[in-house]
């Protein structure tokens, strides 16, 4: 059996509220699920409130969901509506198009478990939210730029023009990281 | 010679996966006279490495049971399967206590190891004898009255192990 048919297997049992695949589905995506939110939204407890959100939509819509279609990409499309739900609602705090928010700010501190961030990590949140979504889906998550337009509604043009500029940017940040460092 | 900007555009082809090998070509031999281009085109290719290589974070332990417990997922029991399993397996541990040798053979061995067991058959038989005069007449020719116990014992034993294949989630609405 391939992956994608375990993958489907796996739907198609909870569906039925098999519990044992639903948490073969959370064992599978969360860590996936939660690192993509936490980047964007550079704060733990929104990072694991999105995630439980994205997670209950998507298993109350898996009925509707099309096996023919890759689940990953739904999943992530599911909590990409739900993140940009969270950055409407926190309007006051967060902008995810506002360049402001491509911060100097210090993580580690925020994050719960003081894991010692990389330099790569410390760069990417410099980066603005929607800058830092789309260097996770290319290049943590392998989307290609279709699946990252299903993704974010984004034309694929803007998605490589925007990837392009926020791939030279990290560069420059990690060069300035390791001057400093 | 290239210009430094068409190169940059090459290399990031190159970063999407979308270089052609035409492309791949020129931008090799460009980098191979431009030490400039090299340079930006290795940090470029580094800096994508590392994303790749990027963590992973996990939410809180807990996460799987607030999402399952929000979903409503709870266990029962399913007690028509768990009938039938319990009274499937009693019967054929009957059947195997009455024709198979072997359980003779090792409750021999256990009631004259064990001086204290024998009374305690001697006990349970006493009331084994009636309730298979009664509810097993159909088997009361062949079965000893130790058989039926055990048959029990073993259906309750083989019932537990089941438990969790014996048990579906259904999704309770609230």
């Amino acid at each position: 059996m391939s992956e994608r048919d375990d993958i489907i297997h796996l739907i198609q049992r909870a569906i039925d509220n098999d519990e044992q695949a639903c948490s073969t589905i959370l064992n599978i995506y969360k860590g996936r699920i939660f690192s993509y939110v936490y980047r964007m939204v550079k704060n733990y407890h929104d990072a694991e409130d999105i995630t439980f959100d994205a997670f209950i939509k998507c298993f109350n819509a898996l009925p509707s969901f099309d096996t023919s279609k890759s689940f990953t990409t739904w999943l992530f499309t599911i909590t990409h509506n739900v993140a940009m739900d969270y950055f409407r609602k926190n309007k006051q705090e967060y902008e995810y198009f506002d360049e402001r928010h491509a911060s100097t700010e210090n993580l580690a501190e925020d994050f719960a478990q003081q894991r010692k961030m990389e330099r790569i990590d410390q760069a990417i949140l410099k980066l603005t939210p929607v800058d830092r979504e789309l260097v996770i889906l290319f290049h943590k998550e392998e989307h290609t730029y279709e699946e990252i337009s299903e993704i974010t509604h984004m034309p694929v043009t803007t998605i490589k023009t925007r990837l392009h500029r926020a791939r030279k940017k990290l560069r420059l940040l990690v060069l300035e990281h390791a001057k400093k460092a | 010679m290239m210009k430094h900007k068409e190169i940059e555009r090459l290399i990031q082809k190159q970063l999407d996966r979308e270089i052609s090998p035409n492309e791949k070509r020129m931008l090799d031999k460009h980098l191979a006279q431009c030490p400039q281009c090299a340079q930006f085109s290795q940090e470029m290719i580094e800096t994508s490495k590392s994303l790749a290589g990027l963590g992973q974070f996990y939410p809180g332990a807990n996460f799987n049971a607030r999402v399952l417990a929000e979903l409503g997922l709870k266990r029962r029991f399913v007690w028509k399967k768990a009938g039938i399993a319990f009274a499937g397996s009693w019967v054929a541990a009957l059947l195997f206590f009455v024709y198979s040798p072997l359980p003779g053979q090792v409750l021999a061995w256990l009631t004259t190891s064990f001086p204290a067991m024998i009374r305690f058959f001697n006990k349970v038989e006493l009331v084994i004898t009636s309730l298979s005069q009664v509810i097993t007449p159909l088997f009361k020719s062949s079965l000893t009255t130790v058989n039926p116990m055990i048959g029990l014992v073993f259906s309750i034993i083989f019932v537990y192990f089941l438990g969790k294949a014996l048990q579906k989630e259904v999704r309770c609405k609230a």
